[in-house]
């Protein structure tokens, strides 16, 4: 019995592994992980309900990445395509962060556009731009500790 | 040992329903074209991720999505044929177990003739098994008015060739170099010197470079110059081909992009930058371009006729409050 159990975890281990550690998807499972964190955010802020609240869950979701951009530079980052991807993304969520609190010369966004904002910060996540090739060590550091996060 | 079998019966069934049978015509049993005015072909990247969230906060692959809308424009068009090529990424079942990454579908006059699933060969080129895909299924009697439009969707692409565009097959070179060779035998296998319109649903599509390799390619370059939101271009407006009198390749490339901006405008509220470049006044223009930066090349095109800009600017961020755009922009800037 306990070797039929044993197999067939073996074999869910296998289907699973195969679907998701296939060659060339750990970016992809970046990108998508990123991405369904800051659609969540997004989905948040169209729920809240005062524009207090809607600014809380924009200013602490970005400032999550940032951490979380900062902790895999420190640990993990290796190449230079790793802390190339890094500060450029780091960079954009500052912008965002300045824009949200009418910093760095940015007009404040106000409280009737927070809904539009949200929106904005996530479809600049998706658009056709180009690829990046990062270090595994990164790419599943990122990915943990946003998977924790949410 | 009895609790396991629905295990092994849902494991066994997701195994065999993975191997999806073709569609298949033999090409000697091929209907005759009739009434044949447009060929299309579409060109679907897939392998990559092209996850975006639509305005419900649903997840949308932009592959498939494609694919999908493609498929309703092909089943649409009983007047002509259209060649559908999807590059999926790379999956195993079981660890071991490749599935095919490449679909082809064949539709002409509205009916699906032909779907062929492929393993992607590396010791093949690139788009090697599509153009062969093409040249075996083409009807070969084009009435010489018939307009031929290729399309292609994705993500940016280095203008030089290089590596790692294909994430499940990172060793193999892509850019707009090779696209546009491979553009060009497939036009000469359409029996056209030139594309009537031809469609680049990519970030970062408008630069001087991408339009030098496709101005002797095509009369009507649709791209944009800027980012460009993975719901891309409007597929659905090419129905309207079906209900037109007369094909004017300019008209239609501009409906088609101002439909495209119009579609993108309401979805987003990003960047949204469509053009449509006219060869027939930026050909001399692009011929004479001197060896020189982008940048360069840009301020000598930005007063040329030629081009035709949809722009709407980002409503945050630093670019907001500009408000015209040239239709021109440098990769990687």
């Amino acid at each position: 019995m306990k070797k039929v159990r044993i197999m067939l975890l073996s074999i869910l281990f296998l289907f699973f592994a195969g679907s998701t550690f296939a060659a060339g998807s750990n970016y992809v499972k970046l990108q998508q992980t990123l991405k369904g964190y800051f659609n969540d955010m997004s989905g948040n802020v169209q729920k809240a309900e005062t524009p207090a609240e809607k600014r809380e869950i924009l200013s602490s979701s970005l400032n999550k990445v940032k951490d979380v951009l900062n902790t895999a530079e420190n640990l993990a980052a290796k190449t230079d395509a790793d802390r190339e991807f890094i500060n450029n993304y780091r960079n954009d969520i500052n912008d965002k962060l300045a824009e949200l609190n009418g910093t760095d010369g940015y007009e404040k966004v106000s409280d009737s556009n927070l809904n539009d904002f949200a929106n904005y910060v996530q479809q600049d996540m998706e658009q056709a731009d180009r690829y990046i090739t990062l270090s595994l060590t990164t790419i599943l550091l990122i990915i943990i500790i946003i998977i924790l996060l949410a | 040992m009895k609790r396991f079998i629905p295990l092994i019966i849902v494991l066994a069934s997701t195994f065999l329903f993975s191997c999806s049978s073709n569609i298949y015509t033999p090409v000697e049993e091929l209907p005759p074209a009739e009434n044949l005015k447009y060929s299309l072909v579409f060109y679907i990247h897939g392998d990559a991720d092209y996850l975006y969230h639509d305005e419900n906060n649903k997840s949308v692959n932009a592959d498939e999505e494609s694919v999908r809308q493609a498929i309703d424009v092909a089943k649409t068009l009983t007047n002509g044929e259209v060649f559908i090529l999807h590059q999926k990424r790379k999956k195993h079942f079981l660890f071991f177990f490749p599935k095919d990454d490449k679909e082809f579908y064949y539709f002409r006059n509205g009916r699906l003739l032909t779907q062929l699933s492929l393993d992607t060969d590396e010791n093949k080129g690139v788009l090697d098994d599509e153009i062969s895909f093409i040249k075996k299924y083409a009807a070969v009697n084009h009435p010489d008015s018939s307009a031929a439009i290729f399309l292609y969707f994705g993500h940016q692409l280095p203008e030089k060739n290089e590596a790692g565009y294909f994430i499940s097959f990172p060793e193999q070179e892509f850019g707009i170099e090779l696209l546009s060779e491979k553009a060009a035998e497939v036009a000469e296998i359409l029996n056209k010197k030139e594309f009537d319109i031809t469609v680049l649903s990519t970030c970062v599509g408008g630069t001087p470079f991408v339009a030098q390799k496709f101005s002797k390619l095509t009369k009507f370059l649709i791209a944009s110059p800027e980012d460009l939101h993975l719901s891309f271009m409007n597929i659905d407006y090419l129905k309207s081909l079906n209900n037109l009198g007369n094909f004017n390749p300019r008209e239609f490339s501009l409906n088609f992009a101002e439909s495209s901006f119009e579609r993108l405008k309401k979805k987003t509220t990003t960047i949204v930058s469509v053009s449509v470049y006219d060869m027939n006044y930026l050909q001399p223009e692009l011929s004479g371009l001197p060896d020189a930066p982008c940048s360069t090349l840009i301020n000598s095109l930005a007063d040329k006729k030629g081009v035709t800009v949809f722009y709407r600017p980002p409503q945050f961020g630093r670019r907001k409050d500009n408000n015209t755009h040239s239709g021109w922009n440098c990769a990687g800037e």
